[in-house]
């Protein structure tokens, strides 16, 4: 009936995800919807908010340690998708269904290679949940690596985005080059840190300020649910 | 009503009678990629309700988000092209990268001809009468929706909307099953410009989803902060770049081997104008056809036009469905030669103009008139007559990085005239000549063997190797042996050495004497000692890597299967030189330290494949096939 088993399934290829697959492990499966991963960090060209990082977990101190080696978030990019190498994370599949049962959860994704029924005994979303977004960026980032962002209401899509990038662009870039806009909004978000509803574990990763700070954040929680 | 899927790579259906639509639409573009986001454009400029879903949040595909901002051949022509140069004009305004800028102007454009646009909507089922598409299941931010539509454009790329269809299709190279190497695209800053590089990471079969996860996340994972040839990386493109995926089996298929016969479409949609080189060093086991054009005559990167049947966008069996991106019906060789930037936009054209066709009067795609649709073509400028280029050396430098002087190549049809440049580093005009005058140039070829010039002997053995003729063997046989390291400068790029085409003229002249000097190459620790395969600068992006003493061995290993699919009674031999060469990965390490995600690796373990491939087959009585 099933295709595919795991204790835990998160939504999101998101750092947090990447924390709780750092715990869990083979016995964690990430489906994300996008091609790419960590894009609510990287891809959004997010800077670090806040002054200190203190991760607590093993896994987020060492991390911690290889990021502090690079001179930018964006040069830790290739770091953060270490972190996901030989895992079970399932890039460009689309979520159809998700249904209750007895002991955990049937979803039913579809990737390149078609649908396939995953059960699994727990379900963490580390997607930003629209309700909780207070606000939304969209960064570009400088060829003097500066990142300036346009600042939209939480109920901007991509294209209004792109619409007052175009409109604002004399005015933000001042005669500087741009070169590269964010593939994915940096969001703020009223909450984030985990929260139980129908079920399902949330905990939004794009709401901690840095990377490391939702990397450590998902170890713990994925820690929490291997019973350790 | 049924719901066609894939499930484990293969097409389903299940009953689906009581479904209702979310919405219905004239036409819908799966993918508004390169292809998918002008066909979406120019159906809506017509006045069809048109409805976009794309799996990314922008439109453009490998074109934007992907970091593919060049036009690199394909010619120019017709309202698809037209409209992605005002795109790139309004986008060029701007003070950004190309490929940022597209996904702002692109979009307008669509959105200004009244198309609808989902983002973050990718398709996951059709939904189909008897066999005609009637709609499609995608998923939503909003969750799964259904939408029933009069014509589906397929403009995924990899035919995956024609592949949950049913439709039938083609995937990689005969020898092996695989496709190129797939590129991560990295955008980086140097000399205070954004510039892309595109660094391969292994081969991959994008209709695997988890295969496809699993080599993103290590190309990405691999990649390096800073290249000493570049300065520094700004990002990792979200779009992975595939070159070359799955090709549908179309109504009217366009191949390599037609072409080169001269075989050519009666309906033409347009002319594409490029190479068939594309990546890969190892290209000892991609088809004889490719082998004798690229590794046998060195013309790999020589570009010509071709006439594109304009029915290659059409699936056999199923109706109201079109495949309009760079999974159309044309075999490998031609995948790589008509995948160009414009060549989308003209397909887009095609399609859009097809289903306009066909929305206007109600028919099936595959019954509208021809004489309509060219007419159309050819007014835009999409067809255009003066396209048909023949060969050409074209592109901005040459082999040694000048500018290079684009120019016509005419075939030499006289044996006599074939002695001059085989005496020059550019004698490919000749060999593929010779080849194609066969035994008819043989007696004058046969003369230079004797010459004493260097070039004129080794190269006129090649010409006759090419010609089918055996009699250059014994030179042949010498440019092995004295492992000749010169390369020829035929082409702008992937110029190929003479001691590996001699190899492979060795084996496709299944010359049995050759087996102990090749086999000697691919078993003897010692051979990587020689100075010819001294890592050297030339291939700063493949570093770790002996590219040279790569194509001695890859050469080796096809022509001695070549060999042992001719000789049943010397394939115990060549099994044997295989079980040493391979028994363990020291081969692997003498010719590479790239990691094992890397192409290199990829191209390394490739030569152990093929070989314990061949001896399989020969074990259960069948030839290997290239
Ligand atoms: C590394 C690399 C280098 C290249 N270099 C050049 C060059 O220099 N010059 C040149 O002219 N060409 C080059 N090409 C070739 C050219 O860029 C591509 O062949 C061409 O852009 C493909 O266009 P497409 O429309 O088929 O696909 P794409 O542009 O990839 O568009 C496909 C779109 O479909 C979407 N999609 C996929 N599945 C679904 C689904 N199920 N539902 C909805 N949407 C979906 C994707 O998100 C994407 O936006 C290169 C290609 C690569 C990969």
């Amino acid at each position: 009936m099933f295709d595919e088993r795991c204790e835990v399934l998160i939504l999101g290829a998101t750092v947090a995800a990447a924390g709780i697959l750092a715990a869990a492990g083979q016995k964690a499966v990430i489906v994300e919807s996008r091609p790419d991963a960590g894009y609510e960090f990287f891809g959004a060209l997010r800077t670090v908010r806040g002054k200190h990082i203190s991760p607590v977990t093993e896994q987020g101190i060492a991390l911690h340690k290889r990021f502090a080696a690079r001179d930018s978030l964006r040069a830790c990019t290739p770091l953060f998708y270490a972190c996901l190498q030989g895992g079970r994370v399932y890039l460009s599949a689309q979520v159809l269904d998700i249904s209750r049962q007895e002991d955990g959860f049937a979803v039913t994704i579809c990737d390149a290679s078609g649908e396939r029924r995953i059960f699994a005994q727990h379900l963490v979303d580390t997607r930003a949940e629209a309700r909780y977004i207070t606000a939304k960026r969209l960064n570009v980032l400088f060829m003097s690596g500066r990142v300036a962002g346009i600042d939209l209401p939480a109920e901007a899509d991509m294209t209004e985005a792109r619409r007052q990038l175009a409109e604002k662009l004399p005015e933000l870039a001042a005669g500087e080059e741009i070169v590269a806009v964010a593939d994915e909004f940096d969001l703020t978000l009223a909450d984030f840190r985990t929260l139980e509803y129908d079920g399902i574990l949330r905990i939004a990763s794009a709401g901690y300020a840095d990377p490391i700070s939702a990397f450590d954040a998902g170890v713990l929680l994925g820690e929490e649910l291997m019973g350790r | 009503m049924k719901l066609a899927y894939l499930y484990e790579k293969n097409a389903c259906t299940r009953d689906v009678a009581d479904t209702v639509f979310d919405g219905s639409f004239d036409a819908i573009v799966c993918g508004l990629g390169t292809a998918g986001s002008i066909a979406a454009a120019l159906l809506a400029e017509k006045g069809y309700r048109v409805l976009g879903l794309e799996a990314f949040n922008c439109v453009g595909g490998i074109s934007s988000a992907g970091g593919i901002e060049i036009h690199y051949f394909g010619l120019p022509g017709g309202r698809g092209h037209a409209l992605a140069v005002e795109a790139d004009k309004m986008a060029a305004e701007y003070p950004m990268p190309l490929a940022d800028g597209r996904r702002i102007t692109l979009e307008k454009l669509l959105l200004e001809r009244g198309a609808t646009v989902c983002y973050n909507s990718a398709a996951v089922g059709v939904y189909m009468e008897k066999d005609r598409v009637v709609g499609v299941r995608a998923a939503t931010p909003e969750g799964v929706r259904s939408y029933g539509c009069r014509v589906l454009l397929d403009c995924t790329a990899e035919g995956h909307v024609a592949r949950m269809a049913g439709c039938d299709g083609y995937f990689g190279r005969t020898s092996d099953g695989q496709a190129q190497p797939f590129t991560s695209v990295v955008s980086m800053t140097f000399g205070g410009k954004v510039g892309y590089i595109n660094l391969d990471t292994g081969r991959v079969d994008p209709r695997d989803g988890q295969a496809m996860s699993a080599a993103i996340i290590d190309g990405r994972a691999t990649q390096r902060p800073e290249y000493p040839w570049m300065h520094k990386v700004i990002r990792p493109m979200p779009l992975p770049g595939i070159r070359e995926g799955w090709r549908l089996d179309a109504m009217e298929m366009l191949t390599a081997e037609d072409f080169f016969a001269g075989r050519y479409t009666a309906e033409p949609g347009y002319y594409s104008y490029s190479d068939i080189d594309k990546h890969g060093e190892d290209v000892a086991f991609e088809s004889e056809l490719r082998g004798d054009w690229k590794v046998g005559a060195n013309v790999g990167a020589w570009n010509f036009s071709v006439p594109v049947p304009w029915k290659v966008i059409l699936p056999k069996r199923v109706d109201g469905l079109a495949v309009v991106c760079r999974a159309v019906g044309v075999d490998r060789e031609m995948a790589s030669c008509v995948r160009m930037l414009p060549d989308m936009y003209k397909l887009a054209e095609i399609g859009a103009e097809a289903a306009d066709i066909a929305l206007s009067r109600d028919i099936p795609l595959r019954e509208i008139p021809y004489g309509e649709l060219s007419a159309r073509l050819t007014a835009s400028g999409c067809l255009d007559p003066a396209h048909d280029r023949g060969v050409w050396i074209d592109g901005k430098a040459d082999f040694d990085g000048k500018p290079l002087q684009p120019r016509k190549i005419e075939w030499i049809t006289e044996p006599e005239a074939l002695a001059e440049p085989l005496a020059t580093l550019c004698p490919g005009i000749a060999i593929w000549s010779a080849k194609k005058m066969g035994y008819t140039c043989v007696p004058v070829l046969r003369k230079l063997l004797a010459s004493a010039d260097e070039n004129t002997r080794k190269h006129a053995a090649f010409a006759l190797a090419a010609a089918g003729s055996r009699e250059g063997l014994s030179i042949l046989r010498e440019t092995v042996w004295e492992r000749d390291a010169v390369m020829l400068q035929d082409c702008r790029k992937y110029n190929q050495h003479r001691g590996p085409m001699a190899i492979y003229h060795l084996g496709r002249l299944a010359d049995a004497e050759s087996v102990e000097l090749l086999g000697g190459i691919l078993t003897d620790p010692c051979e990587v000692e020689r100075e010819i395969y001294a890592p050297s600068d030339r291939y700063p992006a493949v570093r770790g890597f002996r590219v040279l003493y790569f194509h001695f061995m890859a050469q080796s290993v096809a022509a001695l299967v070549r060999i042992g699919n001719v000789h049943e009674s010397e394939r115990g031999r060549i099994a044997e030189i295989f079980r040493t060469a391979f028994a363990d990965g020291t081969y692997a390490a003498r010719l590479t330290n790239r990691p094992p995600c890397s192409a290199e690796a990829n191209y390394v373990r490739n030569l152990k494949n093929i070989a314990e491939k061949a001896i399989q087959g020969w074990s259960d009585g069948k030839e290997f096939a290239f």
